[in-house]
């Protein structure tokens, strides 16, 4: 019976004590605790994984789950509460255990392979299989030091689930690979779970989470915040994150431009509250760019939602800039500020604004 | 699991962390467990070894060359200084220097043993005691080049240790076993003081001058060679290179070296119980 069971366990980090005497929550990261000289990575963590489990881990950066993978494959032994495993476990984290550099990739296989609990002859049965899964080619024969990290990442998923493993532990493995491999590897865990083991993969991408994971759990600060079906969590995790960005929190911004590009990147359409938000992050890095400007009208269009005279005069500015029909676009631009309702702009744009009509009006 | 389905390994896969009972359960069944994984630390010291001879032409011998000069020049100097029989210190310094090779990298390359092993120890559970054993094993691999100047050392000088050579496979087994401890415990504190790993450097460079390796223990003269046997490395060493020379070691050093197993033995391990779950931390 393959299984994995945490009960109330703890990981607290060693460290220097630290200048700042504020032992309080930092954005990022676990929690400090300077009087005692440790970190705690993660706190309190209850979970039980039985057979056909397909956990999927999300959250910010630092909010634990490396560490959770690490505790999960006994790398770290929880310093309170309890981990226990049983099944064959194989790994993807960084690296592959006992890659070594200067190896090549086949000789790799034999030794990685021996790490993960294979012995020579079974190695032996496997290794071209390895070899054709991960499409390396005559790089195979190279030493692994002059392999790209997507080259790595297809060497050490393959070796990782050949040994076929009971409980495969993956750490954003796929995020290097190209949409080929990914859907190989996509195809290869699903095979895995047929013979009803255990999957955990921590990942930053929630819709690939969504797609493969039948259990998900949000970790924030070492904590576990929810635990559940991916849809639901991912859908409450993404309406928070859209509700931050509304606000205009930088972060939640940030987050959800690469939200919605992930989901794309993908082949799904994301959520329209989600690409608009995705899209006012964008357009604070090209505030040029035509494109964005029309799809995030259009975006606002399809909500329903009001278009501000800001937002109206920064895309036509935009149009002015980057169209070809100048005199068309500054028309539609002079049309855009009569048609002001008591708006005001500020004063760099309404500058730019006079700017353009100006410049116009002396060339005509 | 299933009970039709053949296992691979005789042992129950999976883990419980921290393990049930104490420490001294940690230690025997991660003993247990690095025996288990004989193959895997074998091959991997033994294809570390194969790759030292990828884009070098000479790869391992590089060391027994550079011991070969050293015990060239030291062998020629100090025989001169101190007034020795030139073939019969040459034959002394040579033999001593080999069996000081394997000891030192115990303890100069031990400083990594763990260290070096990041990859492994972070991606799955792993005894570090293997870590250990594999790096023993790469210093046999490295020792076993160094046979060939011996080898060499003996037809120069034209000597036949006899039969009483034999005693030193032995003595080398438990020079080994020795061995498996040093390098466990500079490996623990070299994880937990990084500041260790040039001092241990330092400190064997010293041990060289005072261990009697480049001169003969009779040299102190009678009031201070007593002092000598204090020196547990000094028995570590004599009881492989004593034989190799064709001398019979004292019997007082087999039960220092002995000793030093057991002792040092028991205090690594006792150290290890304690630690073992907090290593991967100082990574």
């Amino acid at each position: 019976m393959t299984r994995i069971t945490c009960e109330g366990a703890w990981i607290e980090f060693p460290i220097k004590p630290v200048a700042s005497k504020d032992g309080t929550i930092a954005d990022i990261g676990g929690t400090i605790d300077p009087n005692r000289g440790i970190v705690s990575a993660l706190q309190d963590i209850t979970l039980d994984l039985k057979e056909g489990d397909r956990l999927g881990i999300i959250g910010h950066n630092g909010a634990g789950k490396s560490t959770m993978l690490r505790l999960l494959a006994g790398v770290y032994s929880p310093t309170q509460g309890r981990v226990s495993a049983v099944g064959r476990i194989s790994t993807l984290f960084n690296s592959t255990p006992g890659l070594n550099m200067d190896g090549s990739g086949r000789e790799n296989i034999v030794i990685c392979g021996l790490h993960l609990g294979l012995n020579r002859r079974e190695i032996a049965a496997k290794s071209d299989e390895i070899i054709a899964f991960a499409e390396l080619g005559p790089y195979i024969d190279l030493p692994v030091r002059t392999y790209s990290s997507g080259m790595l990442m297809r060497l050490g998923f393959s070796i990782a689930t050949a040994v076929e493993p009971e409980i495969l532990l993956l750490d954003e493995g796929l995020a290097t690979g190209d949409a080929g491999f990914t859907q190989k590897a996509q195809s290869r865990m699903n095979e895995m779970i047929d013979r009803s083991s255990i999957l955990v993969v921590a990942s930053h991408s929630e819709s690939f989470v969504q797609k493969v994971c039948n259990r998900c759990i949000v970790l924030e600060h070492g904590r576990i915040l929810a635990d559940g079906a991916p849809d639901q969590l991912v859908q409450n995790y993404r309406s928070q994150i859209i509700e931050g960005a509304k606000r205009g929190a930088p972060d939640a911004l940030r987050k959800a431009y690469i939200m919605a590009v992930d989901m794309a990147s993908r082949g799904e359409l994301p959520p329209p509250a989600l690409e608009e938000q995705g899209l006012r992050y964008a357009l604070t890095i090209a505030p040029n760019s035509i494109k964005m400007w029309r799809r995030y009208v259009a975006l606002l269009q399809e909500q329903n939602k009001p278009i501000s005279f800001e937002v109206k005069i920064r895309s036509l500015i935009a149009e002015y800039e980057e169209g070809t029909d100048m005199e068309a676009n500054r028309e539609a631009l002079q049309r855009g500020i009569e048609s002001r309702d008591g708006e005001t702009l500020d004063e760099e744009l309404a500058k730019k604004v006079d700017n353009i009509l100006s410049k116009e009006s002396i060339a005509s | 699991m299933a009970a039709g389905r053949p296992k691979r390994t005789p042992a129950k896969p999976g883990f419980t962390t921290p393990e049930r009972g104490g420490s001294f359960s940690v230690v025997i069944s991660d003993i247990r467990e690095s025996i288990r994984l004989a193959p895997v630390w074998l091959y991997s010291g033994w294809i570390d070894v194969l790759w030292k001879y990828r884009r070098t032409k000479l790869g391992a011998f590089w060391h027994t060359l550079a011991l070969g000069a050293f015990v060239f020049v030291m062998g020629t100097i100090w025989a001169v200084v101190l007034k020795q029989d030139p073939t019969h210190h040459f034959r002394y310094v040579g033999t001593s220097l080999i069996v000081w090779s394997l000891l030192s990298y115990f303890v100069v390359e031990g400083t990594h043993c763990i260290l070096s092993s990041g990859a492994t120890a972070l991606s799955i559970r792993f005894p570090f005691i293997a870590f250990a054993m594999g790096h023993v094993w790469r210093a046999l691999l490295l020792f076993g080049h160094h046979c060939l100047l011996y080898l060499i050392i003996m037809v120069v000088t034209q000597f036949l240790p006899g039969w009483i050579a034999l005693l030193a496979l032995p003595a080398l087994l438990l020079l080994v076993a020795n061995g498996v401890w040093i390098s466990l415990l500079v490996g623990i504190i070299c994880m937990r003081s990084r500041d260790v790993v040039p001092a241990a450097a330092s400190a064997m460079q010293i041990a060289m001058f005072v261990t009697p390796i480049l001169w003969p223990k009779d040299m102190l003269g009678p009031e201070l060679a007593y002092a000598v046997d204090y020196n547990p490395l000094y028995h570590l060493v004599r009881i492989v290179r004593d034989p190799l020379i064709g001398q019979m070691p004292d019997p007082v050093s087999w039960i220092w070296a002995v000793g030093t197993l057991i002792v040092g033995t028991a205090v690594t391990f006792w150290i290890y119980g304690r630690v073992r779950d907090r290593i991967a931390f100082w990574y």
